[in-house]
């Protein structure tokens, strides 16, 4: 094999060095020519004729053709270069033998420098022209096909044979093979140049050539190569022979007859011992077609070979077996014998689709030798040679599965089919219900059972609990007065338990007999044979099918079964859908009966804000707005509005803000425009209604009226600014009359006593002050009018009017030159002054008095501190409650009404502030914070 | 202080208050008329010869200090005044600011002492003097 590729190798690259040759002859010659060497024009030495100028440009041009297609793939500007040479070959090698032909010089043989002589001078020969013009047209024809051929490779065995004549002629020394006058004709390079470019166009595509047969690996190419590697041995010989013959050894005669003999001898060799090769080869044929032969007959599928016309050819033992014929029966026949006649036309289809290759698997029918026909799938392929093979395989028992499967299949889409009537009926007879109607689903569905069984008696039961009697107990076909007796459901026991307890149906011929069997309650009917199913919804059992004393058959059918079970299967979704929706609405009926009780106004909306459900007391509360629906569609939503009228937004509303904030909005006052035009005033709660995954489902809304509480309020105020106004006018009376009196009072005593009538007075305007804010603190009605305050001015006049108060007191100011805090001036004095006289009041008598501002986290800080007793925890605790008097100043008879830190705490919170005490080491603190002014 | 000559109006519907007010100017030294309503107060202001200084109540049957203040302001009389009250509207303080400069708001119940230092606030000390000469 390895000599094989070797020689595939040489031939593959011969078109190239083939080419490279003629290129470099055709050069050199026509060098020798333009030169005027006379060597270069012939090479041969001792051989009388030359090359001609044309000849060499026609070597040159073939060779640099073949060299430019010798491997593919080829560019395109390398075919059209090839194409152009071959072209030019044709051209030149069609000129002369027009010259010839003809007798016309068309003066293109002198062109070039020539020898003179009696030959058209310069002419290439004949034999040359003739094998240029097939070269140039086998290279100009390289890749063309005709049928199948390929003209090149015959038009380069007609240049090879040219030049082997030329070559055999100038061995032999027979100038008729190549000469055409003395010294003209086919030169020895031009025949080795033209062997070579024949030999290059033919192994330039080696699959396709002639070549293809030598080079071929099988018995074929190995007896080519053998004898053309013999044949190429037959030359030499004789030409050695022949030499004895010139040297006068023997004569010509002689040396003729021993290359004959010669010649004999080795083709007699070389055809025995081809003989003897492809005897071998064909012994190891029909070995391995007997090995065949015998693993087609072990083979269990039936094979077939039929030949061209359809005739078995071969056949298995299985294929035998399969028909009953024997082997000989069977290869007396044709495919045609053994298909149904109404097949023939499928055999024709089929043997189109197969001719263009591959394997087809179908369905046949085969005629056994009884006459009846098998079903076989057969595997069919027809070889290249056009036999057909076929490989059969029994499918009887397939047929016969598959038929059964039909019928089982067409058997349940009856039963199926059947039991979707039936449950149309049911779903329709369901639909019709009203949707939370247990009961009615439950007849229902129990009278589908019934009629489907042709059972007298059916139930349907809701409830798996057996301690418990079944939630839901429908039943039919029993006599009124025997149910009076029965009374209640039963339970989940015995032989109605035992669907509930292992989830599968039960039948059973007759109860009595049954293990599970519990007896029947007094009134009871006697029942025989017996069908329990269970209703399950989503592998949950919801309840039981019951059916009894089926007609006209002694127990109830396997198909009774499966056709309830089916029915249970349909109509759990009916009744589990009709059970949520009578606990529903009844879990429904009752919050509508609860807010409905509720003096509130209660809405219900839904995630969209979309209004559920709205009770009796809203409903009474105001109508629905003039102005109609709101964004989302609520036609039922009031006209709701600021206190100051204003309409609210929709978005602003507390059910929307509870549920799009998810935040609780508290006793948010709205006025609730009435049919008349009146505000009615309401506080607004809202809440956002979340579900087990603290999803917000919905919302709720209370409304409550609060204009009798507005009234009161109204009323309060009145009566306090009444009640302020009367006090206040005395006092002004006693003030003014005390300073008068203070005037005209002539000693100390009478003096002091005008002055304590006058502290007193102004004692009880304090009084009366801090009780009146008080009033509106309790009432949230205490309000500051803050601005751009600056705390510090503020704190020395709070310190100046203590000193006024207190001469006495020790007070000290700590803070910058200004600080500026969001605050309503006169509430801020008022909280220092309190803080200030307080600490007067209760700290060590002769101590000093600290005040101090300063800018603390974005607020200013207020601290009024003094030294005396500390305050204990639970004091400091209840420091700021209202009415709250410590220990200290009950006992030091210190005056006041403990309203005062009281007041101080609500003007703090009131400002956004924040007020605390610190009493530690003999030092009490009171301080609170004030926000700075916006930026 | 002393202010003589000035001639003061003071309004009141209590008659307590209005006595006790007007004792108290007499006692700095002022002459004093006397109005128990909103009506006499405009009554006195419009017949009288010229008021230095008007000392009104707010809450008066008829007419409120206020207003009547308000439409002698109208009738282009600058006459200064001091609003006294007892009430703690929050609405009184910006009504006597829209009286003009010559207004303060004075809230009882007050000292002598108040009451001049508002006298003087509004009175400056030359034109006492001028009133006096």
């Amino acid at each position: 094999m390895t000599k094989v590729r070797a020689l595939e190798r040489f031939i593959r690259r011969f078109p190239q060095r083939a080419g490279a040759l003629a290129i470099a002859i055709g050069a050199i010659v026509l060098a020798g020519w333009l030169a005027g060497v006379g060597w270069m024009t012939r090479l041969a030495p001792g051989r009388p004729v030359v090359m001609v100028a044309n000849t060499a440009i026609m070597c040159m041009l073939a060779g640099a053709a073949l060299w430019a297609v010798w491997r593919e793939p080829i560019a395109r500007t390398s075919r059209r270069f090839a194409q152009i040479c071959a072209l030019a070959v044709c051209a030149i090698a069609g000129l002369t033998g027009l010259e010839y032909a003809t007798g016309i010089d068309l003066g293109i043989d002198q062109l070039l420098p020539h020898a003179p002589g009696p030959f058209p001078a310069g002419r290439p020969a004949p034999q040359t022209a003739c094998a240029f013009l097939a070269l140039g047209s086998g290279l100009l024809l390289i890749d063309r096909s005709i049928r199948g051929r390929h003209p090149s490779d015959y038009l380069a065995l007609a240049a090879i044979v040219i030049a082997m004549g030329a070559l055999l002629g100038y061995m032999f020394g027979a100038p008729t093979l190549y000469e055409v006058a003395p010294s003209a004709g086919l030169s020895v390079p031009t025949a080795v140049v033209v062997l070579a470019l024949g030999c290059g166009l033919i192994a330039v595509r080696i699959e396709r050539s002639v070549l293809a047969v030598v080079l071929a690996r099988d018995a074929g190419g190995f007896a080519a190569r053998w004898l053309f590697g013999g044949l190429l041995l037959l030359p030499p010989v004789a030409l050695v022979l022949l030499a004895g013959a010139h040297a006068g050894w023997y004569t010509d005669s002689f040396a003729s007859a021993l290359v004959l003999l010669l010649a004999i001898v080795e083709a007699s060799a070389l055809i025995l011992s081809t003989a003897k090769r492809l005897g071998r080869a064909d012994a190891a044929l029909h070995a391995s077609e007997g090995r065949v032969r015998v693993l087609l007959d072990q083979a269990s599928d039936a094979i077939f070979v039929a030949d061209l016309q359809g005739h078995y050819t071969e056949v298995n033992d299985a294929a035998c077996r399969l028909l009953g014929y024997s082997r000989a029966e069977i290869l007396g026949k044709t495919i045609l014998d053994l298909i149904p006649r109404e097949d023939v036309p499928r055999l024709a289809a089929a043997r189109e689709r197969l001719a263009a290759g591959g394997v087809e698997v179908s369905e046949w029918r085969l005629r056994r030798r009884d006459g009846t026909y098998l079903p076989v799938e057969v595997s069919a392929k027809i070889f290249a040679d056009g036999r057909w093979q076929g490989i059969a395989r029994d499918i009887t028992e397939r047929m016969h599965a598959e038929a059964a499967l039909r019928r089982a299949a067409e058997t349940e889409r009856a039963l199926r089919a059947e039991i979707e009537t039936l449950m149309g009926a049911v779903a329709k007879a369901v639909a019709e219900l009203p949707r939370s109607d247990v009961d009615a689903v439950l007849r229902a569905v129990a009278d589908q059972a019934r009629a489907l069984t042709g059972a007298r008696y059916a139930a349907a039961a809701i409830g798996a609990e057996p301690l418990r009697a079944f939630d839901r107990w429908a039943v039919l076909g029993m006599p009124d007065d025997a149910l009076a007796k029965i009374g209640r459901p039963p339970r989940a026991v015995g032989l109605l338990g035992h669907a509930l307890k292992t989830g599968e149906a039960l039948r059973v011929p007759d109860v009595a007999r049954h293990p599970e069997f519990q007896g029947l309650p007094p009134g009871h009917p006697p029942l025989g044979n017996f069908l329990a199913v269970p209703i399950k919804h989503r592998g949950r059992l919801l309840g039981a099918l019951y059916l009894a004393n089926k007609s006209g058959a002694p127990e109830f059918s396997e198909h009774d079964a499966r056709v309830v079970t089916a029915l249970a299967e349909r109509v759990a979704v009916a009744i589990e859908t009709a059970t949520l929706h009578e606990t529903e609405a009844r879990l429904r009926a009752w919050l509508q009966s609860i807010i409905d009780q509720l003096p509130e106004g209660v809405i219900v909306l839904d995630e969209t804000a979309q209004v559920k459900a709205m009770n009796r007391a809203m409903r009474a509360l105001a109508r629905p707005d003039a102005r109609g629906p709101d964004p989302i569609g609520n036609f039922e939503i009031p006209d709701v509005r600021e206190p100051d009228q204003r309409p609210v937004p929709f978005e602003d509303r507390p059910g929307v803000l509870a549920l799009r904030r998810g935040e609780t909005i508290r006793d948010r006052e709205l006025l609730l425009r009435q049919a008349d035009g009146r505000m009615l005033p309401v506080a607004a709660t809202a809440a956002p209604v979340r579900d087990d995954r603290q999803r917000i489902t919905g919302a709720t809304v209370i409304v409550t009226d609060i204009s009798e509480r507005k009234e009161l309020e109204r009323m309060r105020e009145e009566w306090i600014a009444v009640v302020a106004h009367d006090l206040r006018q005395p006092l002004n009376t006693i003030l003014l009359w005390t300073e008068r009196l203070a005037s005209l009072a002539t000693d100390d005593k009478q003096r002091s006593g005008v002055e304590r009538v006058r502290s007193a007075g102004w004692r009880l305007n304090r009084m009366i002050e801090d009780l009146l804010d008080a009033a509106r603190l309790a009432a949230n009605q205490l309000s500051v009018d803050p601005r751009a305050t600056d705390v510090v001015g503020l704190a020395r006049t709070a310190i100046e009017n203590a000193r006024l108060a207190s001469p006495s007191a020790e007070i000290r100011l700590t803070a910058a030159e200004r600080e500026l805090a969001w605050a309503d001036g006169d509430r801020v004095l008022q909280v220092l002054g309190n803080l200030i006289s307080n600490a007067v009041k209760y700290g060590a008598p002769g101590a000093p008095i600290r005040v101090e501002i300063a800018g603390r986290d974005g607020a200013v800080e207020l601290t009024v501190e003094n030294e005396g007793p500390e305050l204990s925890a639970d004091a400091l605790a209840r420091l700021f409650a209202r009415f709250s008097r410590s220990q200290q100043a009950r006992t030091a008879r210190i005056p006041g009404i403990g309203l005062g830190l009281y007041i101080c705490k609500g003007l703090v919170e009131a400002h956004g502030g924040r007020i605390w005490a610190e009493s530690a080491r003999g030092t009490t603190a009171f301080r609170f914070t004030l926000p700075r002014p916006p930026e | 202080m002393g202010t003589g000559t000035l001639r003061i109006l003071v309004a009141d519907d209590d008659p307590e208050v209005l006595s006790d007010v007007a004792a108290a100017l007499e006692d700095l030294g002022a002459t004093v008329a006397r109005a128990a309503s909103g009506a006499e107060l405009i009554e006195h202001l419009g017949e009288d010869d010229p008021y230095d200084l008007v000392v009104t109540d707010v809450a008066m049957p008829w007419m409120t200090g206020l207003q009547a203040m308000q439409s002698t302001r109208y009738a282009g009389l600058a006459t200064p005044v001091i609003v006294m009250t007892a009430l703690r509207d929050p609405e009184i303080p910006a009504q006597v600011q829209a009286l003009g400069d010559q207004a303060l708001l004075l809230q009882k119940p007050f000292g002598l002492g108040e009451l001049a230092r508002a006298i003087g606030k509004l009175i400056p000390p030359g034109i006492e003097h001028r009133v006096s000469s």
